[in-house]
C-alpha cells in the first residue's frame, strides 16, 4: 500500500458582529423566525448592499493572526445560484480580490510542528435556512441568517492525517476565539468545515481527483470522514475504477459518506463583480493600526506560560483553551504573584465546577481578585486547602467574597496549639480501642485518630500539627 | 385650470408659493389632463388621485405655514415612472413578474422629493425591467407618443409631453428615457454615476443605469436633480459630488463633434436638425471640434455583454418565492422556477438573461464578461481622453426615426443600433442631456444629446440652457389625438 491521503479544508465561520454585513439587520441566533430581515437582506428590488465596516476589521485581524497579506484593494463578486434560502439568487462573496490571501498556521504534530497553509481568507453573507413543516408537506423559510457575515477560509491542500486536520482546527478555531471575531459555535453552525480529499501514489507529488464532504458535525468526525473518504477512493482506484469530482454527505452515526451531489465538471456559480459595491481601499495605516491592537495569540501565550511562569505544557494547553480562562488566569496571577496557585485553582477545582454545572468558558463569571484573595488565605495559612475548595464553590455560586465568607463562618484555622491538642486528648480518649491498636504496631489506626480529629475541629486543623501532637501524645 | 397648459413646473411652483393656486388645485388640473390624455397615451400603469390630492393638502400646509425646508417646485404635480419604488403603491417595473408588487419601503430619489413637498400622480409606464430601445417592451402595454400615438415611449416623457405631469423621474439605463423624451419634445437629464442614489429603484442593468429626469426645459431637470443628488447611506456607490453650478458662459466651452457620428446610416432629418443646433450653439458663442469617440466599434458590444451579465443576475431573485408572481400548479421547486419565470418574464428579458448566462459562464467567471469589464474601462479612459480636447460631446440621441408600435425590426442588431449614442454615457458612467432642436417631416421631434464630463453637468446644463433661450423647439406641444 503506497497511498496518501491528501486533504484541504474550507471553514466557514460566522462573524459575531452586532449587524449583518450589508444591511442593519441584527446579527443574532435562535431569533422567532423572519424577525430580523429587511428589504437588503431579503434581497427586494432595488434595495442595496451596504459593507458593514466591523466585518472588515474582522477580515482583516483573522488575516493578520493567520499570517496572511492583506488585499490594498478588495472588491465583491456575485455567486449566481438558485435556492430557496438565497433571497436574491446569488450570495454576494470574493472571488477574484480576496482580503486576505498565503497565509499559515503551525500545527503540532508527533512528528514536530507543521505548517499548513491558507490560501485565502474572504467575506462573504451567509444565507438563510429552510426548515421542512413536521406535518405537512410544504417548506418553510427562515431569511434570519440571511446576510449573517462569514469569512471563509481555506486551507491549502496540506494534510496528510487526520490528527493534522483535527489539530489545525482546534487551532483555528481557539485564535478566531481569542480574537473575538466568531463564538466557533459547530452545533449552532456558527463554524462549518467542508473537506476536499483525494488520493495518490505516495511520493509522486500529482493531484487526485478531489471530493468534497460537507454536513461534517464536530472536529474528530472531520478526521474520521478524511480516513473513510480516503479509504473509499483507494479502494476505487485499486479496483481500476476513477474517482468523480462529487459532493458529499457525511453521515456520523453512520459512518459512512453518501453522494449528495455530481459536479459533473465544475459548478458555474457565472461569478461577476457585484456593481452595487465599490472596491474597498485598505491603507497601510489600517493595517498597522489593527495590528498593534492583535491579542496575543493562544500558541504565544503558551510559550511564555511555560517560558516565563515555569507551567507545565499541559496546564499551559488547559489555561489557553478560552480567551476568557486565559485572562482569569492571568489577572489572577498578576494579583497574587504565584502563577502555580492559579493553575491549581483553576484548572483543578474551578474546572471541576465548570463540568459540574455545565457552564462554557466563555459564561464563566468568576472575580479574579477574589480568586486571588482565596490564594493567599491559603498560602498565609489562614485557611487550609479543604476549607479552600468550599471558599471556591462559594465564590464560583454566589460571587461570595472570600475573606468575608471565612470570617462569617468562622472557617479559619484553628492556630491555638492549646485547643488543638485538647481536641487530641478527647479523641484519645472517645476511642480507646484505636489507640490501643496503634501501639500494638497498626499504623492504620493513626490516620483513622487524624480524621476523627480534623472533624472535631470542624475540618480547620492544620493536618501537620495534628500529626504531630497526636503521635506526641500517642508515645504516651 | 387651461391657462396651466404650457406652463413650466418652475413657473407653477412660484404661483404656488405665492398661493396664487393651490397644491390641491394645481393637481386637480393635471387629474383631469390625465382623464382626457390616458385614453390615447396610456402613459401611466397606475394613477394615484387620491393619495395625490392627500399629499398636496399636507403641502399646502406646509406652504401655508412657511415652512423654509419646501423646494421651489414643492406642491407641483409630478409622475414616476414603475421603476422607483413608493412605499404601498404598486411597483411593477414593467413586468409581469412584479404585477401586484407594493414595496414596503421607499427609493431614496422619491424620499427626497417628497420631503421637499413632491407631489405623485402615479407611476408611469416603462420598459420591462428598463430594457428596451423605446418604452415599447411594457408587459401592460406601452405608452404612446401624445406626437403620434402609433409610437410607443417611454411614459415619463410622455406625461410630461402632454402636460400630464409637470416632470418626472425615472430610470434611465438603456438610454430610452433620453430617446422618448427626444422623440415627445422634453428635455431629460441623466447625471453622473454616483450623483443620484439609486436604492429603491428596481435593478435592471446596475452598473450602467441612473436616475433620469424629464422636464419640458433642461432647467427644470436641474432644479430636480439639485433636489435628488447627494450621497445616500443606503447606495455605497454614490458620492458626494462637486457642488452643481450651471451660470457657466458659453464662450469659451468647447463641444466636441463626432464626426463619424453624422455619417453612415444617420437619418437625414437628424443630422440636419442636430448640425443646424450645433451652429446655433457656435453663434452662443461655444466653440466646436471634432473629435473621435474612443472604441467606436466596441461601445455597443461592450454594453450589451455588460448589460446581459447584469440583467441575468439581478432579475434571478424572480423565482415566485416570496413575492411577484408564482406559478400555481406545480409539482416541485424546479417547475416552480421554470414555470414562474417563463410565464412572467418577456421575451426580450428572456432573450438578455439567456446571453448573460452564456456571457457569465466558463472558467474564471465569464471570460466575456471579463474582456467586456476590460474594454469598458479602455473605452472610460479613452473618454478622459477626449475630454481633454472639449468639454461636452454634442451628437444625435438616435441615428433614425422611432417604429411604430408592433413593426419588427430588421434584425437585433439593428435594435440596439439605436442605443448608438445614449450608450458611452451608462458605459462611462457620464452626464448626459437631451434637449428639443427640430421635427422631422412627419412632425415627429428631434432631440439632440450632450454627453458631459464626470460631474460636467453644470456645463451642460447651461450649453442646453443657452439654447432653449435661443430656440422655441421646447415650447411646442403636442396637438390633440389624431391631428
Amino acid at each position: 500500500m503506497n497511498w496518501e491521503i491528501v486533504a484541504g479544508v474550507e471553514v466557514h465561520v460566522e462573524l459575531s458582529t452586532h449587524t449583518k454585513i450589508f444591511c442593519g439587520c441584527a446579527n443574532a441566533f435562535g431569533a422567532e423566525p423572519n424577525t430580523l430581515i429587511c428589504p437588503v437582506c431579503t434581497g427586494m428590488p432595488g434595495a442595496l448592499p451596504v459593507l458593514n465596516r466591523q466585518v472588515v476589521e474582522y477580515a482583516l485581524r483573522a488575516g493578520l493572526a493567520l499570517d496572511c497579506d492583506i488585499a490594498r484593494r478588495t472588491a465583491f463578486d456575485r455567486k449566481n445560484y438558485f435556492y430557496p434560502d438565497l433571497p436574491k439568487a446569488y450570495q454576494i462573496s470574493q472571488l477574484h480580490r480576496p482580503i486576505c490571501q498565503n497565509g499559515g498556521l503551525e500545527i503540532e504534530t508527533p512528528t514536530g510542528s507543521k505548517r499548513i497553509g491558507i490560501r485565502q481568507i474572504h467575506m462573504e453573507e451567509d444565507a438563510g435556512k429552510l426548515i421542512h413543516h413536521p406535518t405537512q408537506p410544504c417548506t418553510l423559510a427562515d431569511y434570519n441568517r440571511c446576510g449573517v457575515p462569514l469569512l471563509e477560509i481555506v486551507s491549502r491542500p496540506d494534510f496528510t492525517a487526520a490528527h493534522e486536520v483535527i489539530a489545525y482546527l482546534e487551532s483555528l478555531r481557539e485564535i478566531l476565539l481569542f480574537l473575538g471575531v466568531s463564538d466557533c459555535k459547530m452545533q449552532e453552525g456558527s463554524l462549518r468545515v467542508d473537506l476536499n480529499v483525494s488520493v495518490r501514489r505516495k511520493g509522486s507529488g500529482e493531484q487526485g481527483i478531489p471530493t468534497e464532504m460537507k454536513n461534517i458535525s464536530s472536529f474528530q468526525s472531520v478526521g474520521r470522514a478524511m480516513v473513510w473518504e480516503g479509504a473509499r477512493q483507494i479502494q476505487l482506484l485499486e479496483s481500476g475504477g476513477e474517482v468523480l469530482r462529487e459532493t458529499r454527505r457525511w453521515d456520523d452515526g453512520k459512518h459512512q459518506g453518501f453522494v449528495l451531489r455530481s459536479k459533473g465538471g465544475a459548478e458555474d456559480y457565472r461569478y461577476l463583480p457585484d456593481p452595487d459595491l465599490p472596491i474597498l481601499e485598505i491603507t497601510q495605516e489600517q493595517v498597522e493600526q489593527l495590528r498593534s491592537t492583535l491579542p496575543e495569540l493562544p500558541r504565544n501565550k503558551r510559550a511564555r506560560y511555560q517560558r516565563e511562569m515555569g507551567l507545565s505544557s499541559q496546564d499551559a494547553r488547559t489555561l489557553t483553551t478560552s480567551r476568557e480562562v486565559a485572562a482569569l488566569f492571568e489577572k489572577t496571577t498578576a494579583l497574587c504573584q504565584h502563577p502555580q496557585e492559579a493553575v491549581n485553582l483553576i484548572v483543578g477545582d474551578l474546572a471541576r465546577l465548570c463540568t459540574e454545572t455545565a457552564t462554557l468558558p466563555e459564561n464563566l463569571q468568576v472575580d479574579a481578585a477574589k480568586l486571588a484573595a482565596l490564594i493567599a488565605m491559603i498560602r498565609s495559612g489562614k485557611i487550609n486547602r479543604t476549607v479552600g475548595k468550599e471558599v471556591l464553590e462559594q465564590i464560583f455560586f454566589r460571587d461570595a467574597d472570600p475573606v468575608v465568607y471565612v470570617a462569617q463562618k468562622g472557617l479559619a484555622m484553628v492556630d491555638d496549639p492549646a485547643l488543638m491538642e485538647a481536641a487530641v486528648r478527647q479523641v484519645m480518649e472517645e476511642n480507646p480501642k484505636s489507640v490501643a491498636d496503634y501501639q500494638s504496631g497498626k499504623e492504620k489506626a493513626f490516620g483513622y485518630l487524624v480524621g476523627q480529629t480534623m472533624r472535631s475541629l470542624k475540618g480547620k486543623g492544620d493536618p501537620a500539627l495534628i500529626n504531630g501532637i497526636l503521635r506526641e501524645l500517642l508515645k504516651g | 385650470m387651461k391657462e396651466l397648459a404650457g406652463i413650466g413646473p418652475l413657473a407653477l411652483g412660484k404661483l404656488i408659493q405665492s398661493r396664487a393656486i393651490s397644491c390641491v388645485e394645481a393637481v386637480r388640473h393635471s387629474l383631469e389632463v390625465i382623464q382626457h390624455r390616458e385614453p390615447q397615451c396610456s402613459t401611466f400603469l397606475e394613477v394615484t388621485g387620491e393619495q395625490a390630492l392627500a399629499a398636496a393638502q399636507k403641502v399646502q400646509k406646509r406652504i401655508d405655514s412657511k415652512d423654509e425646508r419646501l423646494s421651489p417646485l414643492a406642491g407641483v404635480p409630478m409622475a414616476v415612472s414603475d421603476s422607483v419604488c413608493v412605499k404601498g403603491t404598486a411597483t411593477t417595473c414593467g413586468s409581469k413578474m412584479l404585477e401586484g408588487f407594493r414595496p414596503p419601503y421607499s427609493a431614496t430619489v422619491w424620499e427626497r422629493l417628497q420631503a421637499e413637498g413632491g407631489v405623485l400622480l402615479g407611476k408611469t409606464a416603462l420598459d420591462e425591467f428598463i430594457l428596451g430601445v423605446s418604452g415599447e417592451n411594457c408587459a401592460f402595454g406601452p405608452a404612446r407618443n401624445p406626437w403620434d400615438t402609433r409610437l410607443a415611449s417611454e411614459g415619463s416623457a410622455g406625461a410630461v409631453s402632454c402636460g400630464e405631469a409637470f416632470y418626472a423621474v425615472g430610470s434611465d439605463g438603456f438610454g430610452a428615457l433620453r430617446r422618448s423624451a427626444s422623440f415627445c419634445g422634453v428635455s431629460s437629464l441623466r447625471p453622473t454615476c454616483g450623483t443620484v442614489s439609486r436604492y429603491g429603484l428596481v435593478a435592471g442593468t446596475s452598473s450602467l443605469e441612473q436616475a433620469g429626469i424629464v422636464g419640458k426645459t433642461i432647467l427644470d431637470c436641474a432644479q430636480v436633480l439639485a433636489l435628488i443628488r447627494g450621497k445616500d447611506s443606503r447606495d455605497s456607490t454614490t458620492v458626494e459630488a462637486p457642488a452643481l453650478d450651471w451660470k457657466i458662459s458659453l464662450r469659451g466651452l468647447r463641444i466636441g463633434i463626432p464626426t463619424a457620428c453624422f455619417e453612415g446610416g444617420l437619418d437625414p432629418n437628424i443630422r440636419q436638425a442636430v448640425l443646424a443646433a450645433s451652429k446655433q450653439l457656435e453663434a452662443l458663442g461655444a466653440s466646436l471640434v471634432p473629435v473621435e469617440l474612443p472604441l467606436a466599434d466596441d461601445l455597443l458590444p461592450t454594453y450589451y455583454v455588460v448589460a446581459c451579465g447584469e440583467i441575468s443576475s439581478n432579475l434571478a431573485r424572480y423565482d415566485g418565492i416570496r413575492y411577484g408572481y408564482r406559478a400555481k400548479d406545480v409539482g416541485d421547486l424546479m417547475e416552480l422556477y421554470r414555470q414562474s419565470r417563463s410565464r412572467a418574464l418577456g421575451s426580450q428579458i428572456k432573450e438578455h438573461i439567456l446571453l448573460g448566462n452564456f456571457f457569465l459562464s466558463g472558467e474564471g467567471g465569464g471570460d466575456y464578461h471579463q474582456k467586456a469589464l476590460h474594454a469598458r474601462e479602455l473605452i472610460r479612459r479613452g473618454f478622459e481622453d477626449v475630454f481633454t480636447r472639449c468639454h461636452m460631446i454634442l451628437s444625435p440621441v438616435v441615428p433614425t426615426a422611432p417604429r411604430t408600435i408592433g413593426e419588427k425590426p430588421g434584425n437585433l442588431l439593428e435594435l440596439y443600433r439605436q442605443s448608438t449614442f445614449t450608450a458611452p454615457a451608462g458605459l462611462a458612467g457620464l452626464p448626459a442631456a437631451t434637449v428639443p432642436c427640430g421635427f422631422d417631416s412627419k412632425g415627429i421631434p428631434i432631440g439632440f444629446q450632450l454627453t458631459g464630463r464626470p460631474f460636467g453637468e453644470g456645463e451642460l446644463i447651461a450649453v442646453a440652457h443657452g439654447y432653449q433661450m435661443a430656440t422655441d423647439f421646447h415650447q411646442r406641444l403636442p396637438g390633440e389625438v389624431g391631428q
